[in-house]
């Protein structure tokens, strides 16, 4: 009888942590997403800055701190973490709009500098 | 046959919750509002003094620098969070970065508004062809002229730096307004347009917040 429940229960257990791929980092990613949704920009920035800290490769965690930038008003910041995201994951179509409405936003604030 | 039943149920189960783990890692579409961008950036400076403005066409009845000042000042405690204050009429039409920091010392992260203001009328005459009758019994000698009273606020604003005494930005703002009754105020007239000046100016010294669509990500 065991044998005929061990099959199944280990392909779905190969199911459940291969289909998604998720790591573990991304725990940090989601709670920062949770606390933004609430309005909390630096709890959520914080969160980020963890999930950088385990996994520096996280275009994910780049593009999010990007965001809370932009809304702390950090345009510098802002546009080094967009870029950053960028070069890790050039073909992100959400990054892509991200970083274009960023750019598009700020030369319409700036560019009338005289 | 039970256990085979439930092998297959807790296998569902599995890839359920797999299925829904990936769904709520997708990116999350946001609208957030974000503040506005200023050529200062942000914090730069926690006190506006404005100064009168040098009056460059005084109007007997009006005196524009000084009205300008006393509806900036109001205008600016509405939208700005830092201090604002007034000051005199500055000695001179550009006086140098001396003048400004020592106006400042003791300040936190003061900028002067200042610069000069301009209001001038002027009555514009057209005629209008089709309303002007070739031959008829009647006297319609003005029928077909039209009148109308140009008011025009020019101001050349500076936003000057109390720390080092340098402008940060200069602009000419220009704002006019046609009234069909050539006696209408003056008062009346730099009012509105002194309002006009205000959402030109506003923007480009605070910024203005704007609602965005962003995207988080969640892996």
């Amino acid at each position: 009888m065991r044998r005929q429940i061990f099959p199944p229960l280990v392909l779905s257990l190969i199911i459940a942590f291969t289909a998604c791929a998720r790591p573990l980092a991304t725990g940090a990613l989601t709670a920062g997403v949770a606390a933004a949704r609430q309005d909390g920009w630096e709890e959520a920035a914080r969160h980020w800055r963890a999930a950088l800290e385990r996994d520096p490769g996280s275009a994910a965690a780049h593009n999010n701190l990007a965001i809370a930038y932009e809304k702390l008003g950090a345009w510098e910041e802002a546009r080094r973490e967009y870029e950053e995201a960028l070069g890790l994951a050039p073909e992100d179509r959400a990054i892509k709009e991200n970083y274009e409405a960023f750019m598009a936003r700020l030369a319409s604030g700036r560019g009338k500098r005289p | 046959m039970k256990t085979r039943g439930f092998a297959v149920l807790a296998a569902l189960a599995l890839a359920a919750a797999a299925g829904a783990s990936c769904r709520s890692s997708g990116p999350v579409d946001i609208r957030v509002s974000l503040p506005g961008v200023s050529p200062f950036p942000a914090g730069s400076f926690a006190e506006i003094i404005v100064t009168i403005f040098r009056s460059e066409a005084p109007l007997p009845d009006l005196d524009p620098g000084l009205e300008l000042q006393s509806y900036l000042a109001t205008e600016l405690r509405r939208a700005f969070k830092g201090t604002v204050l007034l000051a005199p009429l500055p000695d001179g039409a550009a006086p140098p970065p001396s003048f400004w920091r020592a106006e400042a010392a003791g300040r936190d992260r003061a900028v002067f508004l200042t610069g000069s203001v301009r209001l001038e009328g002027q009555v514009r005459k057209a005629l209008q062809p089709k309303n002007v009758p070739v031959d008829s019994p009647f006297d319609t000698s003005h029928r077909g002229l039209v009148e109308q009273r140009r008011w025009t606020l020019t101001v050349e604003l500076a936003v000057v730096s109390g720390e080092s005494g340098e402008p940060l930005f200069r602009k000419t703002f220009r704002e006019d307004r046609d009234y069909i009754d050539l006696e209408k105020p003056a008062e009346f007239a730099f009012s509105e347009l002194s309002a006009s000046f205000r959402d030109a100016l506003f923007p480009a010294l605070l910024g203005t917040p704007t609602i965005e669509k962003r995207t988080l990500l969640r892996r």
